[in-house]
């Protein structure tokens, strides 16, 4: 198994391991809270902002810990060396996300034009960005075994 | 149905230059080992400089190394 095989590995269990309790967290203190339009904008775009940064942390903490895990085991380093196929599979993986990002966000917008509240539009681009992430791995693992 | 593929030689040259591994072919190619195991089983089709390099590798030119298939399928 490659370096860009195991990376995604390690982004599935990062995006599974700290993306579903901050969601439940988030989840929990919206329920808690009363708060009008704006102190709702202001809510989720506050736990959209906070969750860029957790992510990019945890994904650096993660593949470090992955290297180190990797060196220990197998007793040599991990190349970090790609390819054109490589680079292949990343846009073909990312263009499948974006198919689900896209009709999710047409969801949001149907929903907020149906009379819906912004949290349920948030929600579900929220819920929807998770699981395009979610796709974008799965698609780069079905692509690395399968090939295309 | 018509069905167009390209396939390859890769695995008898590598027999035939001193039973070369994949992992040698990859290095000296500039390329992942798994992007030989998709070249050499069909699953990939290397771009045209990736199959000029590898056809270098072995000393040949391209069309020694790659062909490109038209099956017909009833």
């Amino acid at each position: 198994m490659s370096t860009g095989q195991k990376q995604n590995y390690i982004s599935l269990v990062t995006t599974l391991l700290v993306s579903v309790p901050y969601f439940i967290f988030i989840f929990n203190k919206y329920q808690l809270e009363v708060l009008n339009i704006s102190g709702e904008l202001r809510f989720w775009s506050t736990a959209i902002l906070l969750l860029i940064p957790i992510r990019i942390v945890s994904e650096i903490v993660m593949s470090i810990a992955g290297a180190v895990l990797q060196a220990i085991i197998t007793g040599k380093e991990g190349k970090d060396l790609s390819d054109e196929r490589d680079t292949l599979i990343e846009l073909k993986s990312t263009r499948n996300a974006y198919f689900i990002f896209m009709f999710s966000f047409m969801a949001a917008i149907l929903a907020v034009s149906q009379g819906h509240s912004v949290s349920v539009m948030f929600s579900i681009l929220i819920i929807s960005g998770f699981l395009s992430e979610l796709f974008e791995i799965f698609s780069k693992i079905y692509y690395y075994k399968k090939g295309f | 149905m018509i069905k167009r593929h390209i396939t390859n030689t890769i695995r008898k040259l590598r027999f035939e230059h001193n039973e070369m591994t994949q992992e040698q072919l990859a290095e000296k190619a500039g390329v992942t080992r798994q992007t030989i195991v998709a070249i050499e089983k069909g699953n990939y089709s290397p771009s045209l400089e990736l199959a000029f390099r590898i056809a270098l590798v072995f000393n040949l030119s391209i069309e020694e190394v790659f062909s490109y298939e038209i099956e017909q399928k009833i």
